[in-house]
């Protein structure tokens, strides 16, 4: 920045404050690719132990803090754990307040990340910033869109950052009749633009690629997946309860990452947008549907470039799931239902705007954590981030350093895998060795 | 006269990190009449937004710039132009925050008349909850500072 006004400058770094940190490193022998390594930072360790000891009621409001982005991910991934255990059921028309919360997530995060991440990697700008100065009306409609979804987690999570309205069992507030109905008119402008979003990302330039890996979600449901009990696989060769999602997805070690890999014990997997919509899409609703359709989607997408036209049409969803929601309220008889402890394991899982999102709980017959264990989207990812990476350095390797760090950013963006990492890879390191 | 707002950013759980969210915990207590105060976690669009339509706004983060743990930086911008010491852009070590967000402001004409960067030299952003004791010590500083009937001091950098 220059001031031309005489100014004289301090340095000061901002500091990480959301989820992931990441570095990057690809070394390059002789011409050839001989390495990639990935290394995204984690908090959810530090939060296991945290939670080690503390009261079963505190989870949703102590996860939260672990993504600035996606609060109400955490929020409800950690209730739907806790009330496993317990043996509590929330359904009903609470049930479906906690789907219109998790709607505005969605609407937030994803036009968050198609606005001001994803779409000036595909228009050549190095920044939302740049990219503004030029599109201004566009990026207009991407932050209105976005407060659309902020105003949801206002109205239901109590306030958009580290919403303090939701607990286990529920929420300590409903809202009003009045509430919800002021959102109508916003929410119906917003499925407008999302629309046009889907027609505007479906006009990019997308590399074709294709990812091989088998792709998770929350699936057998009756609607599109958000908070579920099953998961499924687009092969089906995975299906099982979420009770079962650690037998069958391990984390390990990585000796270059500070994070641990999700491994599928029958291969390697994503999960995220893609794997949402090619596991779930007869259950769009129908303008979703046929949003998808005319951006030129089939009933699969295998190619992560296109994952900015699925959260567009992720948008249309919510939107639409998020007006037929407000439409079909009744207050419910309590904010929240009792949620009383007992010793026991919960699982709980939810699709995160990034992807699936597993939690479970160890509780003692007092309600106090024993045990707990966060499964993040971004470590699942990471391998399929990794072997992307690959691909796309080994068919670039005569661009310099400059142009290859941006085509490795377009690619780990695709994934949205963590705000901080996903805007600015600071840390990326080229090795050209020659032997 | 529009009401002040207050925007503290951090995360309470990397330590000196949630500084400006401890900053607004104090300031709650103070039962201040013609100010708003809000947390953010720092992602700059969510600052644009919560700043567009402001006159005035304080907002109160964590920065590093090498030097003693809980010094407090001011920072000034007027109408878009800074004052006569400015933040270095493009220094973030994750390249996201405050700094971005004013940038990404000044192009969409959404900055406010008056904005006061408070930034608070940070000890440690280690996972962890809990300010170091300097950095708590400045919290009650910046706290006096906000809560003082007099108009804010001119645009500079002032010590603890």
């Amino acid at each position: 920045m220059t001031h031309g006004n005489g100014s004289r400058r301090l340095d000061v770094h901002a500091l990480a404050r959301v989820e992931g940190e990441g570095a990057l490193h690809v070394t390059i022998t002789d011409g050839e690719l001989t390495a990639v390594q990935l290394n995204i930072y984690e908090p959810p360790r530090f939060f296991e132990a945290f939670l080690r000891g503390r009261g079963y009621e505190e989870p949703p409001d102590i996860t939260a803090r672990i993504c600035g982005i996606c609060p109400v991910a955490y929020q409800m991934s950690a209730c739907l754990a806790i009330e496993d255990a317990c043996g509590a059921v929330v359904d009903g028309q609470l049930a479906a307040l906690r789907r219109l919360l998790y709607c505005g997530e969605w609407i937030e995060s994803h036009a968050l990340h198609i606005y001001m991440l994803h779409a000036p990697d595909f228009l050549g700008y190095d920044g939302a910033i740049s990219m503004a100065r030029d599109h201004r009306a566009v990026v207009e409609r991407g932050l209105r869109l976005k407060k659309v979804g902020n105003r949801l987690l206002e109205v239901i999570g109590g306030r958009a950052i580290h919403p303090v309205n939701v607990r286990v069992g529920g929420f300590y507030r409903l809202p009003s009749d009045g509430e919800l109905a002021e959102l109508v008119p916003e929410l119906e402008w917003a499925r407008r633009a999302a629309l046009e979003t889907v027609e505007w990302v479906a006009g990019f330039p997308i590399p074709a690629y294709e990812g091989d890996w088998e792709l998770v979600a929350l699936a057998g449901g009756s609607e599109y997946p958000i908070m579920g009990r099953n998961v499924g696989s687009v092969s089906g060769r995975l299906d099982i309860p979420v009770s079962e999602f650690s037998e069958h997805i391990h984390e390990e070690h990585v000796e270059h990452s500070n994070a641990l890999h999700g491994r599928w014990d029958g291969g390697e997997y994503v999960v995220g947008p893609l794997a949402r919509y090619s596991l779930n899409h007869r259950l769009l609703p129908a303008v979703a549907r046929q949003a998808a359709a005319d951006a030129g989607l089939g009933p699969e997408c295998r190619n992560p470039f296109q994952s900015i036209v699925v959260r567009a049409v992720e948008v249309v969803a919510a939107c639409d799931e998020a007006l037929r929601l407000i439409g079909e309220y009744e207050a419910p008889a309590a904010p929240a239902v009792e949620v009383v402890p007992r010793a026991g394991v919960g699982h709980g899982a939810s699709e995160a705007p990034r992807g699936l999102l597993y939690h479970r709980y160890e509780i003692d017959g007092d309600g106090t954590i024993a045990a707990a264990t966060i499964v993040p989207p971004t470590s699942q990812n990471q391998r399929a981030i990794e072997h992307d990476l690959a691909h796309v350095v080994e068919a670039n390797l005569q661009l310099d350093d400059l142009a290859l760090t941006a085509r490795c950013e377009h690619t780990i963006r695709n994934y949205d895998p963590c705000i901080s990492c996903a805007t600015h890879f600071l840390d990326l390191r080229v090795d050209r060795v020659s032997t | 006269m529009t009401r002040r707002l207050i925007i503290g950013v951090g995360n309470p759980f990397r330590h000196d990190d949630g500084v400006g969210i401890a900053a607004i915990e104090r300031l709650r207590l103070c039962g201040l009449h013609d100010t708003d105060l809000v947390e953010e976690s720092g992602e700059p669009v969510a600052l644009v937004q919560r700043w567009t339509g402001r006159e005035t706004v304080v907002l109160v983060d964590a920065v590093d710039s090498g030097g003693p743990a809980g010094t407090l930086h001011r920072f000034e911008c007027t109408k878009g132009l800074w004052g006569d010491v400015a933040p270095a852009a493009a220094v973030s070590t994750h390249g996201l925050g405050v700094l971005e967000a004013v940038e990404l402001g000044r192009v969409l004409d959404r900055l406010p008349d008056r904005l006061v960067l408070l930034g608070v030299e940070a000890a440690d952003v280690s996972d962890g909850v809990g300010l170091s004791p300097p950095v708590a010590a400045a919290v009650e500083a910046l706290v006096g500072e906000l809560t003082a009937p007099a108009p804010a001091q001119p645009a500079g950098e002032s010590a603890r």
